[in-house]
């Protein structure tokens, strides 16, 4: 299944970029409503149209950007500063995560196609590329190609949400608020692959509820996710005794 | 204007993307030092569950019945083979008319 040419393991193709692009686009409604939803609080917050559209694009990360809104200060000084990004960093320490579990796949590719490949990173482009790295797929194009399509919606739907501000009021009666999670675990539930993922998932999601439970804020989520991470790995089947998954 | 941009605040922003870039950029550079064996491997494996797991537990717990209605149904449709889209609508109508029914 996996695309080998010319010695290159892991080479980006064009082919692989519009495949990418349209393996991802069941995602890009999911993402437009949460996007909406931060150009909204973006609004009630009093940025300007420009600081939202260069938070999309030089963050591009919405959780992270969500959270630090609900922080958003009318002036900045240097202390202001260092907590938004001490937020920014706890909620988006999955990603240090995600691109270290990514090591084995990108360190087929050269450097200067695996680190810009990782700037274009979200859940849902890292989710689409273990799914097609898991089913043997080795071609960069797939996750640029997700990831730049995914980035150019970040930068449009929040526009509309900016505009209109109070599209957020009646979220929960429209399942607005379960938009991202829902969608988020069925991309993951396909990813199962027995009962060590179980273990290790039911673990990591008392964890979370355990520590956000008894400290608030959203550091919960890595260390969740490392309980996770740490069970799996505890787990692993010996080397040839498995005869599910990859081999 | 909503089109002017203030010092403070794009330097707030930058901070942002600053620390995002590091983190996507530096797993990936750190694990060319350390070695990848099979047990990493599928602990790196099993993490985007573990990440949603551990994310969407909480809210689960505090919503109740709808939004763990909501993405049991998800999960229910995706291991039997429907699109992701499809599993959303599904999952979230679900919640939408438990929601509108006092659930």
């Amino acid at each position: 299944m996996s695309s080998r040419q010319a010695g290159l393991a892991a080479p980006l193709t064009m082919t692989g970029l519009i495949l990418g692009a349209r393996m991802i686009a069941p995602v890009i409604l999911p993402v437009s409503l949460f996007g909406a939803a931060v150009g909204a609080v973006a609004a009630q917050k009093g940025l300007t149209l420009t600081e939202l559209n260069a938070m999309n694009l030089f963050v591009y990360a919405g959780a992270a950007q969500l959270v630090a809104l609900g922080f958003w200060q009318e002036s900045w000084n240097a202390a202001a500063i260092l907590n938004i990004a001490l937020i920014t960093a706890t909620i988006n320490a999955r990603l240090f995560l995600m691109s270290a579990a990514l090591r084995p796949w990108f360190q087929q590719a050269p450097s200067h196609v695996a680190y810009p490949a990782l700037l274009t990173m979200t859940d849902a482009g890292y989710v689409l590329g273990q799914r097609y790295y898991a089913e043997g797929g080795r071609d960069m194009g797939i996750f640029l190609g997700s990831g730049l399509v995914l980035w150019a919606t970040w930068m449009i739907a929040p526009i509309p949400g900016f505009l209109l501000g109070s599209l957020t009021r009646d979220a929960r009666a429209f399942g607005i608020d379960l938009v991202m999670p829902v969608f988020f675990s069925a991309m993951v539930a396909r990813l199962w692959q027995g009962r060590g993922d179980t273990i290790a998932w039911i673990a990591a999601g008392l964890t979370g509820y355990l520590i956000q439970r008894q400290f608030g804020g959203s550091v919960h989520v890595v260390i969740g996710a490392m309980v996770g991470l740490v069970t799996a790995a505890m787990l692993t089947p010996p080397v040839g005794a498995s005869g599910e998954g990859k081999a | 204007m909503i089109f002017d941009a203030s010092t403070g605040t794009l330097a707030a922003i930058f901070a942002m993307s600053a620390v995002t870039i590091f983190l996507r950029l530096s797993g990936f550079f750190l694990m060319r030092f350390i070695p990848m064996g099979p047990r990493l491997e599928n602990g790196f494996r099993s993490l985007p569950g573990a990440v949603a797991a551990a994310t969407f537990a909480p809210l689960v717990m505090s919503d109740g019945a709808s939004a763990a209605a909501a993405i049991l149904t998800a999960i229910v449709l995706s291991r039997m083979g429907r699109n992701d889209l499809i599993a959303l609508i599904a999952g979230v109508s679900v919640a939408v008319v438990m929601r509108q029914a006092g659930l």
